[in-house]
């Protein structure tokens, strides 16, 4: 049988009350916390005594041997803490005892203090988050994409949901009812980040920069593009030539999607739509201008 | 008694009640607290740690040096800190005394028993 275990789960900063209940409950069961940790614990098996834990956050304990004194005093030992600052505190458990024995916060005040150190770290990050929701939306309307959809949405979410944790750990009294919505919206929350890498590392993929010397005495010259999925692209073409040149995109039926060009030293930015399939980018010169040699263009597209 | 003083949580008025008999440590605090308050106050490591840290910072009580094999950190009470508590049992005091004449009055006019405390 395996003496040590990992568990990797996480627990939002305002159901740290679940996270000691599981711990006990685990305790119960012969496994034992070594480590805490924000997205993994570390276990050991011992079955032969039980705890019952108390979770503290203070991310700047004015006197670390004064805090863990104190609390060795009433029987707790220190288990570990986080980079974040919260720390594992573990008692041995004795059914004789009252249950308020194993809290370590025992009047409203202080646990009011402890809950407003939290929400204080937690107001300044969702108020953060949601700037950066704001200026992805921003970016956004410059530039659509699906990638940028998600992660607005996410940052949104995120900020959303880490301003209502904070308000809900710093009334305490109600933060251990109806947690199902905010566990549900978490899971948005991490579902739709997934959904942006995703998209992002597809896309990431998509991208592709050309550069080509293009002689206009061998016709139009043809550049077959793959789309992997439906999203907003941007075709960034520069070209630099003696002649007038057009660039046009079409799909397999020959519809044109995009059309630009007409002068020389062209730069120019066309965004748009494409559904997944395979487009042709063509480059033709333009027979009416006068005499023109060979030109170098670039196209990016993104 | 300074009128504009906020009053004391329960935890801080029995850490400095306790102290006032002489130093001591948080876990015999904590057990006096028990016993004076007949099983209804029970001050908590962390309770203890942030009311302990704020009370020194007041500058209500300080720390005793202790011998270096002994973990366990002792308080006592200081001249400011035997001020607040004797400060807040003058306001409790004048608050149960308003509370009795009030009740007096109350029974005298009406004839109603008082209900045993």
């Amino acid at each position: 049988m395996r003496n040590k275990k990992t568990r990797y789960v996480m627990y939002p900063a305002w159901e740290y009350r679940r996270e000691i209940e599981d711990l006990n409950a685990l305790s119960d069961k012969g496994w034992q916390l070594e480590k805490g940790g924000c997205f993994h614990s570390v276990f050991y098996r011992d079955e032969s005594v039980r705890y019952r834990y108390a979770l503290d956050y203070d991310q700047h304990i004015d006197d670390p041997a004064r805090y863990r004194d104190t609390f060795a005093e009433q029987g707790w030992q220190f288990v570990s803490d986080t980079f974040n600052g919260w720390h594992f505190f573990r008692k041995k458990y004795d059914p004789a005892l009252p249950p308020e024995e194993y809290d370590i916060y025992t009047d409203e005040q202080s646990v009011q203090d402890m809950a407003s150190r939290w929400s204080r770290l937690g107001y300044v990050f969702g108020t953060v988050e949601l700037i950066c929701a704001a200026l992805d939306l921003f970016a956004l309307l410059r530039h659509p994409s699906m990638t940028g959809v998600f992660v607005s949405l996410a940052c949104l979410l995120l900020g959303v949901v880490i301003l209502v944790g904070a308000w809900r750990i710093r009334r305490q009294e109600t933060a251990g009812r109806s947690r199902k919505s905010m566990r549900w919206c978490f899971g948005v929350v991490l579902a739709l980040l997934a959904l942006g890498l995703v998209f992002g590392l597809i896309r990431f993929e998509a991208t592709s920069y050309s550069e080509y010397v293009y002689d206009p005495d061998q016709g139009p010259w043809t550049w077959e593009m793959s789309v992997p999925m439906p999203d907003y692209y941007t075709l960034d073409a520069e070209v630099k030539t003696d002649a007038n040149v057009e660039i046009t995109v079409t799909d397999k039926r020959g519809s044109v999607l995009a059309r630009m060009g007409g002068g020389q030293d062209l730069q120019a930015r066309e965004t748009m739509f494409l559904l997944p399939g395979r487009y042709d980018v063509t480059v033709r010169y333009d027979p009416d201008t006068p005499e023109g040699t060979a030109g170098a263009f670039r196209f990016e597209v993104d | 008694m300074d009128r504009g003083a906020e009053p004391l949580t329960e935890s801080y008025f029995y850490i400095l009640l306790c102290l006032y008999r002489g130093p001591n440590h948080g876990y015999g605090i904590m057990r006096q607290t028990l016993a004076l308050s007949e099983g209804h106050v029970r001050i908590g490591s962390g309770t203890m740690y942030g009311a302990t840290g704020n009370m020194m910072k007041k500058g209500w009580i300080e720390e005793c040096p202790v011998q270096e094999a002994d973990r366990r950190r002792l308080y006592r009470l200081t001249e400011a800190g035997r001020q607040a508590l004797l400060d807040e049992i003058d306001r409790l005091r004048h608050l149960t005394a308003a509370a009795d004449s009030m009740m007096i009055e109350r029974e005298e006019k009406c004839g109603i028993k008082r209900r045993a405390m």
